[in-house]
């Protein structure tokens, strides 16, 4: 990221490439129209072009550049809030295409949509994906006693789900 | 070639951000940048000190509660500036601790007051002209904190306009307690606060949208 603020397009290209599907997987956790994450995954780069300025090469990149994804989707949530208070409901919804989630099981991933966001997150930061506390701590923007709190209840929850 | 887990987009994406790529002058830490700051508001309250109207300056400035109550203020100032600039700065963390410390900070300065034998009863006259001159005082310091937060990435810009605003009119609010001969507890929190408090919440409003400009296409 030092050599991208020197203007080293080179390397950017590698950067890009390397964080987009953490990037991706990261949006796909959150919304679930497909093309929605790939709207948002534009603006998280965007944005992030923007405040390259901003990293400090002291400090790790994941803090950073989740920080980013997560200013972008609450952004997106805000606005969208905003316009779904201003639509009109139709009598019967729209057919929805199915989604290729392919990550967890029906029964499961039933279960995770009834957990509250944060705890659906901690579960699979860890479960899903397999990071370390201390890295899904960092991906989620919070603390690593806060992860485990939330990780510990969705556990409880999924428990009396399943 | 299609990098794996990304969607479609992501060439064409990358190919018109790279041509972009220009060298960018990276942001100085938080840290130099709040003691630039500091230095900023230190010499804008010593020069209220020297062109000020109280006379007994010198005197007061050995009382500790006097020296602590504009101490107080000027803590508090720094730790709002302190909240300011980290969160123009993706990934460092949230400032409730931060700005939760500035305003016990603030309010210890206001309730020190209390303590403070009152010496002169000029509240009705100097009260407007103490109000305009925290605005003042606390001019020079807001514009530089407003660019300094504007350089970076600041994402919930309303809060950190509130905090800058806020910062540079508690420095406002420290030289005045050092220019101003008035030391009634009332006047000190009608006329030297509350601007802080009014002054904060209208920078929210009218420093948000320019704050919010740094991630526009």
């Amino acid at each position: 990221m030092a050599e991208v603020q020197r203007g080293d397009r080179e390397a950017y290209t590698a950067l890009l490439n390397d964080i987009g599907p953490a990037v991706m997987s990261f949006l796909r956790r959150r919304v679930h129209e497909g093309a929605e994450a790939q709207d948002l995954y534009q603006e998280v780069f965007v944005a992030l072009h923007r405040a390259r300025h901003t990293y400090q090469p002291s400090r790790p990149l994941e803090p950073w550049l989740f920080a980013i994804a997560r200013h972008v989707v609450a952004h997106h949530r805000q606005r969208r809030s905003a316009q779904r208070s201003r639509e009109v409901l139709v009598a019967a919804p729209p057919e929805r295409a199915v989604e290729n989630v392919g990550f967890v099981k029906p029964r499961l991933e039933q279960a995770l949509r009834q957990l509250s966001a944060e705890q659906r997150e901690a579960f699979v930061l860890l479960q899903v994906d397999g990071l370390s506390v201390e890295m899904a701590a960092a991906r989620a923007g919070t603390t690593t006693g806060a992860l485990k709190v939330r990780a510990h209840r969705a556990y409880r929850a999924l428990r009396g789900l399943l | 070639m299609r990098v794996v887990g990304t969607p479609p987009v992501h060439r064409a994406l990358v190919a018109r951000l790279v041509a972009d790529a220009q060298p960018v002058a990276r942001l100085w830490p938080p840290a130099p940048r709040l003691a630039a700051w500091l230095g900023l508001a230190l010499a804008v309250v010593a020069l209220a000190g020297v062109v000020g109207l109280r006379p007994d300056v010198r005197t007061e400035l050995a009382r500790p509660l006097y020296v602590a109550q504009v101490t107080a203020l000027l803590a508090g100032a720094t730790l709002f500036a302190a909240a300011a600039l980290r969160a123009a700065v993706p990934g460092l963390g949230a400032n409730r601790a931060l700005v939760g410390a500035a305003l016990a900070l603030t309010a210890a300065g206001v309730a020190l007051a209390w303590w403070m034998p009152a010496v002169d009863s000029h509240a009705t006259v100097f009260g407007p002209r103490c109000a305009l001159c925290v605005v003042l005082f606390g001019a020079l310091p807001g514009v530089a904190l407003f660019v300094a937060v504007r350089r970076g990435a600041p994402f919930h810009a309303r809060a950190t306009a509130a905090w800058a605003g806020s910062a540079a009119l508690l420095v406002g609010a420290a030289a005045v307690r050092l220019a101003c001969p008035v030391d009634e507890p009332l006047h000190l929190l009608g006329w030297h606060v509350v601007p802080v408090a009014v002054g904060g919440v209208l920078s929210a409003v009218a420093g948000s949208t320019w704050l919010a400009r740094w991630c526009e296409v």
